[in-house]
This record gives C-alpha cells, sequence and structure tokens, in this order.
C-alpha cells in the first residue's frame, strides 16, 4: 500500500486523510457542507471520494482506523453524525451504511461543558457524546475497549479529569505510535498542542480561547522507509501558540516542527502569524517572529497547503492574501509550493494528494482514463442548451 | 488530402495535447522534412526535494519539452516523440542509437495502441498521458518496476540474430564465473567486406553442442561457403561467458540499467568489465585467436559472443535474472595477417537480438501450461496426431508413437500432418514432424493388440518415464491389451481419447490410482450410466454410434464424413482435458463426455469420477475376476442389510471379457416379484425377469447384459452346496460365464461352475 495524504476540498475548513503504508487510515478533521452531499450542486462531493477510498471490514463495515478532531468547531466537525456510527459498534446497521471510527483521537476538551464562551454545535456534542462513552468504557474495565470503542486522548485534562484514566492519554511533547492498537512503526506523532496549563496568568489568559486545538507533527513511513514525510497539522491554533511553541522548543527541540507539509493553521489566516488585525492595519500589521519561526522549519522541498477557499487579495481573513505571502516567503519565495486546496479543485477537480513512496512525496496526477472523456469534451454537448437551426451564420 | 487540412493537422494535435493537465504549453514548428511538428511541454511531478532543485536525481526536468512529428502517413500512424538532445540516456524504454533519445510509451506497438482509439484526439490523448507516466517514472527511475521484472535492454530491431535456447545458455552460469564454446551454424548476407548491421548480416544459430575451441587440418570448427547471390554459410561457434564472483564471493549483480551502445570490440570489453565478463571475454578472444593461428579462412565469418549479465531481479516475462546480451564480430583470417582483430579495439561489433530456439520451456511459457511427464502416443491416427501436436506445441515431450497403418491421401481430409509425408508410416512421419520441436520419439510400427502383450516390446511402449499414455487407436482389442500389459505398479496414467457420432461426440476416459477402474471398466460403467444424455443418443444411435467409432487408426474412417474442422473442435477439447487431468489428477478414474449441439458448435462437457472398482475372485474358476462398480457395490450392501433377517438377492448386469478373463457388474436388476426370501434360502423369481433384461440391454445400447445373480447370506459363510448347484444349472443353460455373488456381513464371495471344476 502507497502511503498518501489527500487534502479534501471543503472551502474554509479542514478535511485530511491520511494512508499508511500498512494501509491503516486516519482522517483529521472533517467538513462536509449541506451542499456537498447534493447530487446537483456544484460542491465537490468529499464524502463519495472519502468513502471510496476506505476499506470494509469483515462485516462490510467501512472503516477509519483512527479519527483526529483538532477542535470542536463546525469547520472540523460538519457531518459527522450524518455520515459516521456513533455508538457501541455492534450497532452498526447495514442501511445506514455509516463509517466506523474504530479510534478516536480527540483533546481533553470534550470533558468540558458548553458554556457561553464554548458553544458546541450538533456535530461536536455528538462527538463530545461519542468520547465520553468509550472513556467511560475504558473507565469501566481498565482495559482497552474493542475496535469501534477505542478512543486516545491528546493531551491532559487541565482540571485533572484525565489523571484517572492515562492509559488512553497522550502526554503533550509525548510521541504517539499506535493507531488502533497497531504500533507499526508507519507513522511516529509528535503530540505539541494542547499546551499544559502554565503558570503565568497572562499568557494563560491569550492561551484558553483556542488551546484545545490539537497539534501534531507526523513522520510517516514511505515505501517501508521510515520518516520518508513530516507532516505538521495544527487545526487552527493561532498566533499565541505557536509563539510559545517556539519558545519552548525553539532552543532545543526545533526539529520537532520541521515539516516537509505544512497545513497552514486556520485555513491560512493572518491570525496564526501575527497578533495585528489585518482588517485594521492592513500592510502595517507585523509578524510575530516566534510564530513564524515556528511555522517556518521547513525541510528541502517542503510544501505550505492552505485548506480554504481560493485566496483574494481584497477578501476578509481567512484566508488571508498576506499570510499567503509570508508562507511562500517561508518556502524559499516559491509560489508553486504554496498549495490552495481549492485552486486544485479548480483545475483538476480532484482533492489534492500526495503520495508518500520510497522516492519521496509527490502529487499524483489525474488518470487518462478518468480525464480524457472530460478533457475531450465528450458529453460536453449536454452541458448548456444548445441553440440548432439558425441560419444566421454562426458556428 | 488537401495542403490546408494537413497544415491543421499539427495545431490539432497541439490543441488536443494541451487538454491534458500535465502538458502546460507548447507551439506549431515548422515542418521538418515536408512533416508536421509539434512541440508540447510537458509539466513532470516529482518529490518535493527534487522539485526544488527543478531537476530529479535522474536528470528529468520538472518540465519537459518534447516534439512530436506526425508521420507521413498521418492520421494512420501514430506521432513520433523525441526528447530533448541532452536528455540522460541510462533508462530502459529508451529507444537506442535514436538522436534525439525517444522513449518507448507503449509495452507493444505504439501505432497499435494509437488506433485502438477511433476518434484521433483520444489516441493523441492517451499518447500524451502514456508521455507523462514515463517521464514521472523516469524522474524517479522507476521505469524498471521490481514486481514486473527487469527490462532487458532493447535489442528487436538489430538485423543480426542470434538464435539459441536461452534457458540452455542460461543454465551454463554458476556463481564463479566462466566461458563456453558452442558450435554454430550461420547466414551471412550482404557485401563480405561490409559491415555487420550495417551492410551485412548474420544469422547464426546453436543448438548449444559444446566444441573445443581448435582449428586444425579438416577440422570443421569453422567453415565458409562459395557466395551464392549475395549469400554465404558455413560454421562458427558461439561464446556464453557468465560473470565472475565478486572478491567476497558473493555473485556478481549488475543492477544499472545502460542502454545497448556497443560498436566496437573495445566498447564490448567495456561492457564486458561493467557486468564482471571481461576475463571470460579474454580468454575467448585470445583462445580464438591461438586457434586460427596458421590458419587462413579469407571470407569473413561471423562469430557471435553472448554475454550474461546477472540483473537484480529476474527478467520480465521469465523467472531468470540472468540477461543475454549477444554481439556478432566478423572473423577474418587473412594471409600474412598479425591478428585476427586487426584494427584493434576499433574492430567492429554489431550488437544482436536473440531469438529462441524452440525448446519445451519456449514452448511451455508460450502456452501457459505446466511442466508435465512425458506421453507415449497408441494411435497416431487424425485424433492421436492431433493430440501429439497439442502435447508438443505445449512443450511436452512424447517419447515413443505407435501405428501400424501408413499415411494415405484420404487421410489427408483430417490428419494433423500435410500431404509431403504420404506415404510413410503414420507413426513414423508424427516422429519425423516431432522431431522439428525437439522430441526424439521411439517408432513402433506394429500391431498393438498383440505387442502389448508381449514383454520386450511392452518396455518401449509402456515406458518407465512416461507420465501418460494416450490411446486413440479406438479399438477394442488395444483397449483390452493395454489393460492386459499395464500391471497395478506400472505408474503411467493410461488414457484413451476417441470420437464417435460423426465427430459430434467424443470421450475420454482416465484410469484410476494402480490401474483401478480400468478402461473396461469405465466403457461398462459408462454405459450404465450413460442413458438419458445427449452422448447417449449419439453413442447407441445405430447410424452414429459405436459402429463408427473407429476414427483412431481403422479403416472406419474412410467413409465417415466429418470435417477436419469437426475433428479438430472436438479433438482440442479433449486435449484440453487430458492436460488439465494430468496437471490436476484425481484420486479415481474419469470419464469425460462431449456432445456437440445440432447446429451449432456449441460442445457440452461433463466429467464423472468413477471410484476404483471392487474385485472379487471368482471360485471354480482358472482367475477370474468378478469387477464389481462401487455404486453397485455399494447397493448390494444397503440392499442386503435391509433385509436382515432373510436371504434377498437380484439380477447382475454388465459384461464380460474372455480375453481380460473378467465379469464386470456395472447395473443391479430388483428380484422378480415371484422370489422367494426365507432365513437359509433365497430363489430367484421368473415373472417378468426376461423382459426386464431385454429392456436394460436395449437401453445400453445392446452392449450390457444379465451376467450373473447375486444373494445374501445372513452369517459369515461362503457357497453352500446350493450355491453351487445352481452354479451348474446356470452354466448348462447358457455359453455366456454366470456368476453367483454371495454378499455375506462382511465380504463378497464369488463361484462360477466351469465344465470342469477345481
Amino acid at each position: 500500500m502507497t502511503a498518501s495524504i489527500v487534502f479534501f476540498p471543503v472551502g474554509n475548513g479542514d478535511m485530511t486523510l491520511v494512508t499508511l503504508d500498512n494501509d491503516q487510515k486516519i482522517l483529521i478533521d472533517l467538513h462536509v457542507r449541506k451542499a456537498a452531499d447534493n447530487d446537483d450542486d456544484d460542491t465537490p462531493d468529499v464524502m463519495s471520494d472519502l468513502r471510496e477510498r476506505l476499506n470494509r471490514d469483515s462485516a462490510g463495515r467501512l472503516y477509519v482506523d483512527g479519527f483526529l478532531l483538532s477542535h470542536p468547531d463546525k469547520d472540523h466537525i460538519s457531518g459527522l453524525e450524518s455520515h459516521f456510527h456513533l455508538g457501541p459498534p455492534e450497532d452498526w446497521a447495514k442501511d445506514d451504511d455509516k463509517i466506523l471510527i474504530r479510534e478516536m483521537w480527540s483533546s481533553p476538551v470534550v470533558f468540558r461543558r458548553s458554556s457561553k464562551s464554548h458553544t458546541l454545535c450538533p456535530d461536536a456534542k455528538a462527538w463530545a457524546k461519542e468520547a465520553r462513552r468509550r472513556v467511560a468504557l475504558f473507565r469501566e474495565n481498565g482495559t482497552i475497549a474493542g475496535e469501534g470503542d477505542r478512543i486516545q486522548i491528546m493531551g491532559e485534562d487541565e482540571d485533572g479529569k484525565t489523571d484517572d484514566i492515562l492509559g488512553i492519554v497522550v502526554k503533550t511533547n509525548e510521541t504517539i505510535t499506535k493507531l488502533n492498537e497497531i504500533g507499526s512503526s508507519a507513522f511516529e506523532g509528535r503530540l505539541l498542542a494542547p499546551l499544559p496549563q502554565g503558570e503565568d496568568e497572562d499568557t494563560e489568559e491569550l492561551l484558553a480561547k483556542n488551546r484545545s486545538s490539537v497539534i501534531i507533527r507526523f513522520s510517516i513511513r514511505g515505501g517501508g522507509i521510515l520518516d520518508k514525510c513530516r507532516f505538521l497539522s495544527g487545526g487552527d491554533a493561532e498566533v499565541a501558540i505557536w509563539e510559545r511553541l517556539w519558545e519552548d522548543l525553539g532552543d532545543h527541540n526545533a526539529h520537532w516542527l520541521d515539516y516537509d507539509i505544512l497545513q497552514a493553521p486556520h485555513h491560512c489566516s493572518w491570525h496564526s502569524l501575527s497578533y495585528d488585525s489585518w482588517s485594521q492595519m492592513g500592510e502595517d500589521a507585523e509578524v510575530c517572529e516566534a510564530a513564524r519561526n515556528a511555522l517556518g522549519q521547513i525541510r528541502k522541498g517542503a510544501i505550505v497547503v492552505a485548506s480554504s477557499k481560493t485566496i483574494d487579495a481584497d477578501d476578509s481573513d481567512p484566508p488571508c492574501d498576506r499570510a499567503k505571502r509570508e508562507y511562500i516567503s517561508i518556502v524559499d519565495g516559491k509560489r508553486d509550493r504554496f498549495i490552495c486546496v481549492a485552486d486544485v479543485w479548480e483545475g483538476e477537480e480532484r482533492a489534492l494528494e500526495y503520495e508518500i513512496t520510497a522516492n519521496g512525496i509527490t502529487k499524483t496526477v489525474k488518470s487518462a482514463a478518468k480525464a480524457a472523456a472530460a478533457s475531450m469534451g465528450i458529453g460536453a454537448t449536454a452541458s448548456q442548451a444548445r441553440a440548432h437551426g439558425r441560419a444566421d451564420g454562426y458556428r | 488530402m488537401a495542403t490546408d487540412d494537413k497544415a491543421s493537422a499539427a495545431d490539432h494535435v497541439l490543441r488536443v495535447a494541451l487538454k491534458h493537465s500535465e502538458c502546460v504549453g507548447g507551439e506549431v514548428l515548422e515542418l521538418e522534412h515536408g512533416l508536421e511538428r509539434v512541440r508540447i511541454d510537458m509539466n513532470v511531478e516529482m518529490p518535493l526535494d527534487m522539485k526544488a532543485d527543478n531537476v530529479s536525481s535522474s536528470g528529468v526536468r520538472t518540465c519537459e519539452s518534447v516534439v512530436l512529428k506526425l508521420p507521413a502517413s498521418w492520421p494512420w500512424q501514430s506521432p513520433r516523440f523525441y526528447l530533448r538532445d541532452d536528455f540522460p540516456r541510462h533508462f530502459p524504454h529508451l529507444m537506442p542509437f535514436s538522436t534525439p533519445p525517444r522513449p518507448c510509451l507503449i509495452d507493444g506497438d505504439q501505432d497499435e495502441f494509437f488506433l485502438q482509439f477511433g476518434l484521433v484526439d483520444y489516441g493523441v490523448f492517451h499518447l500524451v498521458d502514456q508521455l507523462a507516466v514515463w517521464l514521472r517514472k523516469a524522474a524517479i527511475n522507476d521505469l524498471i518496476d521490481p514486481e514486473q521484472g527487469w527490462e532487458p535492454m532493447l535489442r528487436r530491431d538489430y538485423r543480426d540474430i542470434v538464435e539459441l535456447d536461452a534457458e540452455h545458455a542460461r543454465s551454463l552460469v554458476d556463481r564463479k564465473g566462466g566461458w563456453a564454446v558452442w558450435k554454430g551454424k550461420y547466414y551471412r548476407r550482404g557485401d563480405p567486406s561490409g559491415l555487420l548491421g550495417v551492410d551485412a548480416e548474420a544469422w547464426l544459430s546453436s543448438d548449444g553442442e559444446r566444441t573445443p575451441l581448435k582449428t586444425s587440418e579438416g577440422d570443421d570448427t569453422f567453415t565458409a561457403s562459395p557466395m551464392r547471390g549475395d549469400m554465404r554459410v558455413g560454421n562458427t561457434v558461439v561464446a556464453i561467458i557468465w560473470p565472475d564472483k565478486n572478491s567476497d564471493g558473493s555473485a556478481f549483480v549488475h543492477s544499472i540499467y545502460v542502454p545497448e551502445d556497443v560498436k566496437t570490440l573495445g566498447h564490448l570489453r567495456a561492457r564486458a568489465e561493467e557486468i564482471g565478463c571481461a576475463r571470460g571475454l579474454d580468454a575467448f578472444l585470445s583462445n580464438l585467436e591461438r586457434s586460427f593461428a596458421g590458419f587462413v579462412l579469407p571470407a569473413p565469418i561471423p562469430v557471435s559472443v553472448i554475454l550474461c549479465a546477472r540483473r537484480p531481479v529476474h527478467l520480465i516475462g521469465t523467472e531468470s535474472d540472468i540477461e543475454l546480451l549477444p554481439y556478432v564480430i566478423d572473423v577474418r583470417a587473412e594471409h600474412g595477417r598479425q591478428t585476427l582483430f586487426v584494427q584493434g579495439n576499433n574492430e567492429p561489433v554489431s550488437p544482436a537480438a536473440h531469438y529462441q530456439s524452440i525448446s519445451a520451456p519456449l514452448l511451455r511459457s508460450l502456452s501457459g501450461s505446466p511442466d508435465q511427464p512425458p506421453l507415449v502416443m497408441l494411435g497416431c491416427g487424425s485424433v492421436g496426431s492431433k493430440l501429439a501436436l497439442h502435447a508438443a506445441r505445449s512443450g511436452q515431450d512424447i517419447v515413443c508413437v505407435s501405428d501400424k497403418s501408413g499415411l494415405r491421401p484420404h487421410n489427408m481430409a483430417r490428419h494433423a500432418l500435410g500431404p509431403s509425408h504420404v506415404p510413410s508410416s503414420k507413426a513414423e512421419a508424427l516422429a519425423k514432424e516431432l522431431e522439428g520441436f525437439g522430441l526424439r520419439p521411439e517408432v513402433h510400427k506394429g500391431d498393438l493388440g498383440k505387442d502389448l502383450r508381449e514383454q520386450k516390446l511392452a518396455k518401449t511402449l509402456l515406458p518407465k518415464c512416461a507420465g501418460a499414455v494416450i490411446n486413440s487407436t479406438a479399438s477394442l482389442s488395444v483397449r483390452e491389451a493395454l489393460v492386459d500389459a499395464a500391471p497395478a505398479r506400472y505408474r503411467a496414467r493410461l488414457f484413451e481419447a476417441a470420437l464417435f457420432g460423426r465427430g459430434r461426440g467424443a470421450f475420454l476416459l482416465a484410469d484410476g490410482p494402480r490401474h483401478n477402474p480400468n478402461h473396461a471398466d469405465l466403457m461398462a460403467e459408462m454405459y450404465a450410466t450413460i442413458d438419458g444424455t445427449p452422448a447417449s443418443k449419439l453413442l447407441f444411435d445405430p447410424a452414429e454410434g459405436l459402429a463408427e467409432i473407429r476414427i483412431g487408426q481403422g479403416c472406419g474412417s474412410l467413409t465417415m464424413q466429418m470435417s477436419d474442422a469437426r475433428l479438430s473442435a472436438m479433438t482440442a477439447s479433449l486435449a484440453l482435458e487430458l492436460s488439465e487431468l494430468l496437471a490436476a489428477p484425481v484420486n479415481d478414474g474419469m470419464i469425460v463426455m462431449g456432445a456437440m449441439d445440432v447446429g451449432t458448435p456449441a460442445t457440452s462437457w461433463v466429467r464423472y469420477q468413477v471410484p476404483p472398482f471392487e474385485t472379487v475372485e471368482i471360485a471354480g474358476t482358472d482367475g477370474w475376476e468378478l469387477r464389481i462398480s462401487k455404486r453397485v457395490a455399494d447397493r448390494i450392501r444397503a440392499e442386503a442389510a435391509s433385509y436382515s433377517a432373510v436371504e434377498t438377492g437380484g439380477v447382475m448386469i454388465g459384461c464380460t471379457s474372455a480375453r481380460l478373463k473378467t465379469v464386470t457388474v456395472v447395473d443391479l436388476l430388483d428380484a422378480p416379484p415371484d422370489s422367494q426370501r426365507s432365513v437359509a434360502l433365497f430363489v430367484l423369481g421368473t415373472q417378468g425377469l426376461h423382459a426386464a433384461i431385454e429392456a436394460r440391454h436395449e437401453a445400453s445400447g445392446r452392449t450390457l447384459f444379465d451376467v450373473g445373480t447375486w444373494h445374501s447370506h445372513l452369517h459369515d459363510t461362503g457357497p453352500s452346496g446350493t450355491d453351487w448347484n445352481t452354479a451348474a444349472e446356470l452354466a448348462a443353460e447358457r455359453t455366456p460365464p454366470s456368476i453367483l455373488l454371495i454378499a455375506t456381513p462382511t465380504s463378497f464371495h464369488a463361484l462360477m461352475h466351469t465344465k470342469e471344476p477345481d
């Protein structure tokens, strides 16, 4: 099996599938817009694409080995209830044919109740409920549950709610080596955030708002060779987090941040790179050097992927054209190393996909068989109403 | 075609190419030699780290310009693709010598690939796509796919040919390294002073016979005939050279793909050095030089050198990792020469194509057949000859062919051999034909019915090495003689193949382990079970049936109307079944039966598996044996068991052979209603029995009849006085043998009254 990373075209949102070379698959976030499920709408039908990429188990259930939710915002979890099986795996119904999540990867935010400052959409609530169900199973039995009941918590809860379940908790700065209980060295994940609670109260306040975004730097095996691809995925983490990460890691562990592929945080938002307001200050807004350093540890040929809508200089943030320019400067000023998922859809009508082989990381190309008919204009006759029989000389 | 249309072809191709997602630019170029040209710029996806350098580790750029030339016969031929002049050369699938370099985009004929698309647009688009894939693979040097195997150097367009058995050559290769010289023959066409591969060409062949390298008076290792037209023939040698081991003792593996570019002896030495064959090549060349010492033969004699390169993975299409690299060098033993190679390292050398000579492995790989044990063909008539050629073409050995008759003109209607073989003996003619496939079968021209029973001849006819003996004579006497001649310990499987019903029906019999069931058993079983099937209609039809079964070697075929196509169709199917049974032998005997529909060639085939027959020695005889079909034996036991308190019985149906001294039972008739069953006696009634026997006889195509009776004993006791008396009565009433079978709870006993009881 060829390892790969697929970025689905979901506008301003994240939905990324990582396939390991042992054929295990981990989905990072989900953003299925209502229109994407509508056949007559042009919004990319990402669920059909995803389902085609998944395998079925012996019981006929489509599954992902892992599902990492970076944080419970709508643009990272939409579509969960409609497309994924929640509840005990034995309740899976053939007629619904939903996707089984063998193992959840969740931040400890699921232990927090929603409040004014912490509102949750229905899909996020469903995620939290399912996560708590799985945690309760572990708490009850004290052993790792079976597939479909498993969960790993990414980071400790600041109120100590994970203290009694450390067997399923990965602490920040530690590595994740197992996916669905299989430790095959097909990958290693370094958990960089959520950041543990610090002592400085000012910083704490600043961090509190989006502390819950999980940041993992994956090291992925390709064609049997370790560490062929480093992939940094940080949800919607903002400038304070990246600044703090650089302060913590910059001196001795900067290599924990280096990457071949960076998913630009928060859909290429300016707020991951700067404390200044883009809308108010425009070009006067300044980049936070520490945050830029945290996001700038490139390996040779590294690329930045913006999972966002098409970036327009006049548009609001995110995505932000100024941020795009900053990322381009990070990748040696090479415009072709900054890729917006929406542009790929625009040009190729497909998700952005990289294969990870022993040779390295290569963008895949649309297969001719599928492309030929469309490119040749076969069926184009039907694409619009055409006048016939007019004698006015137009051809 | 109008000039305007011509002019637009290049535009059209460019427009189509630009539709491809990887084609990012291009332009129509000026005509070259009157042919249209287009340049297209291809984006090449490659790993991110190489992309950063704009060039891959193998030297392919992220954007490659490729020139497409439209041939004069466009659109009947596809565009030719040319890469930039300095495109790296170290790839397979790159045409050797072509300047500028040309990629091999298609595994096969590019024009055929192109023409399969009705729309020219589609064809161009797919070729551009092949180019995109080719470039992407070249970028990561992935054109050799270890799964698929090592891509051998492209040599198919060379004019010089070396024909030999590659497997034989590869079998010489060992880990240590070395060289060997084989006898060869050559044809050399063209100017005697001309350059091989340019204005002369040579075809060398060798059947792999080793020869010492020496030239002395009267020695004919090297000869040259006078010129006939522009051609000369003669004897030469082929040197096989394989790599020396590494200094650490491991096998020398050459894993860098290089295109074939040898043009001189210097190049050849360099190539030999690369692949570990330098010592062998030097040794061969100096021995060649020495062998010509004092010998003058001014005509050029092409000598072949085969370098064996060991690759890291198997070659595409074979299991071997040894790639053969053949070259041809003209040797000119002139008067007063210093050396055979006066130009030294500049002596021209021509790379040659290798043609595989006919060999069993070649035939097996082409036909996808497994390696199967040798065959004996008893009968070389139309069916036998076709089965034999099917087998030979699948690379199967045939060790003996037998037929007593000669090929006559009328045989030409259906025999596998053509008129040039008339009027030789069928067996001899077939053996001669098989020689061309490298087979050397023993020829037997005697009467099989007689000779199989002679121990000396039976050793030839049933050799130990054979895996299968195929009787296609359709002769009853041969069938019985074969059953008689094959002892249980003879390991080859015996088969009988025949057609009937004007070729609309066919059967194949395969006997069981230790020849039980034998062919006679299987025929009886067939008659007993075939009733009601389409084949039975053909088999029992008085006009088309068994009377005409003698298609194999008798004269029956003279009058039978049947096309060669129909005979071939049925025989080909029999051949398929035969190889199926040889590849996956069943533990029982087997009857395969085919019947062709009326009006269409649709044929249905059925297989019946027949377990070994149970055998009982018949008391009161000189070695007669009762052979009971398992099916029938089980019925007898079941019925005896169902009458636990009284004796019961019935009539046995089957056939007998006086020559084999066997009585074969394949069916039962129930005891008539007026039969009497008691504790110590079973009396077979008569009511309706005669009519039932008659009806059974008819239903079996008048082949099966009553061969005796059976009855049960409640205890394990043998024949009683009553039984012997009944046997005597039966014998008095009719001439065919009549058996009494007694089924006791644990065993069978059989007896028969003969005139002089023991």
